[in-house]
């Protein structure tokens, strides 16, 4: 059985980092302060939002929303969640305005939505190394109910615990629980039936 | 008992960090969790092999500073409707003065086209939707008149405007026909759009453009362009 490791990119935040925001903010220093935040999670939300929306170009778009709006925002962070927590917050926010507004556009063209960037089937193997799983199972997480994906996403994508995955996605923590057991055998069966027909559909 | 009481019960079991004394004595279980634990372990690898993008940062600044500058969104759209108004009076009066003075050229009707080695190829209207597909290296050809505008974009990131402050090869104008013919490097969706008349609202995002205009009354069209 393969083991997969966490992205090298993934670093836990220290207290060092949120410690030199929250003296950004202190000093009224709101570009640093942005700058700081851009450099600690921007990436994470980028890949927050490509997991929820699973479109590259939504999701830079969906990252760029973000930090415009927490610079807005900076000056009344209260500091009740942590930063990671607040941004995800927002981003799971935009990133459902994102994919309803992309909706409404291609209905109103009836263009081929870019938002389910298909894989090229040359590119599936039967050797499926671990990108290729991932992107069976960004496929898959796509076609589960956003509910659903929303909780597998913020526990398992995220790594948050179900209390802050709660806090994040207003649900209790059990109805997220319970979300999440009964999608994952849903994901397991989408996975392997993509895998066996050795293209993802 | 087989691997589906694990994925009915023992999931749920393993979701709330309970033991399980079931699996231990089940193969098909064991696997199943073992198979959970995959999938657990390359969840977090979505995205995760995405080029960075060095000029993200850069864009966000760039957004901050155009909204910083802007004004509020309903003064935006009654600046938009007024200078349209305006526009379309000045082209009148303009185009009365030319009436009476000599003979006009005829209106050119925009056209896009996308053509690999000068040869028109799949361009179709679907649903009055005008639609077209075409492959990387293909050209980009659009046609309009003196006075029009042509604005296109990738995946809602402004490629080209024609005219534009900047001189650019690809955009051409003349006292009758404003032409853009644009190499198409990049796949994805591009959409451009075609304004019949001066239009003062900078480019930003073609559906936002599609509001202005619409909410301005200006005639224009639009035609996405799918290159594989």
């Amino acid at each position: 059985m393969a083991m997969w490791k966490k992205p090298a990119g993934d670093v836990e935040p220290t207290v060092h980092d949120e410690d030199e925001i929250h003296a950004a903010l202190r000093a009224n220093d709101l570009r640093r302060a942005l700058t700081l935040l851009m450099n600690r999670y921007g990436d994470e939300v980028y890949r927050f939002a490509y997991a929820m929306t699973r479109s590259r170009h939504l999701a830079d778009e969906v990252r760029q929303q973000v930090f415009v709006e927490v610079y807005r925002d900076l000056t009344g962070f209260a500091g009740r969640a942590s930063f990671r927590a607040w941004l995800l917050g927002i981003t799971r926010h935009r990133c459902l305005d994102a994919t309803k507004k992309h909706r409404r556009w291609t209905n109103r063209f009836k263009n081929e939505p870019p938002l389910d960037e298909e894989l090229d089937e040359h590119e599936l193997e039967r050797d499926v190394d671990r990108s290729k799983l991932a992107k069976i199972l960004a496929a898959c997480l796509a076609k589960l109910a956003p509910a659903a994906r929303d909780a597998v996403v913020l526990r398992y994508h995220q790594d948050l615990s179900y209390d802050e995955a709660s806090a994040i996605a207003g649900d209790q923590a059990g109805t997220l629980q319970q979300r999440v057991a009964r999608a994952l055998p849903v994901l397991r069966r989408c996975v392997d039936a993509r895998l066996h027909a050795g293209a993802p559909r | 008992m087989t691997c589906e009481r694990y994925w009915r019960e023992g999931v749920v079991l393993a979701e709330r960090g309970l033991d399980d004394p079931h699996r231990e004595g089940c193969l098909d279980c064991a696997r199943a969790h073992a198979s959970r634990q995959e999938l657990l372990e390359a969840l977090p690898l979505i995205g995760a092999d995405i080029p960075e993008d060095p000029y993200w940062q850069a864009r966000v600044w760039e957004r901050i500073e155009g909204t910083a500058a802007r004004p509020p969104w309903r003064w935006r759209w009654q600046l938009a409707g007024a200078l349209a108004a305006a526009a379309a009076l000045l082209l009148w009066i303009g185009v009365g003065r030319d009436r009476s003075g000599r003979d006009q050229p005829d209106e050119v009707r925009p056209s896009v086209e996308v053509t690999e080695s000068d040869v028109p190829i799949r361009s179709t209207v679907v649903n009055g939707n005008h639609r077209h597909t075409g492959h990387v290296r293909d050209h980009l050809l659009a046609k309009a008149g003196a006075t029009s505008e042509i604005r296109i974009y990738r995946e809602n990131h402004l490629v080209l405007q024609c005219p534009s402050p900047q001189a650019s090869a690809e955009c051409v104008r003349d006292p009758h026909l404003t032409t853009v013919d644009l190499l198409l490097s990049v796949p994805g969706t591009y959409d451009v759009i075609i304004i019949g008349a001066p239009f003062t609202l900078p480019p930003n995002r073609p559906d936002e453009d599609v509001a202005a205009l619409e909410s301005a009354a200006l005639s224009y069209e639009e035609h996405i362009v799918v290159i594989r």
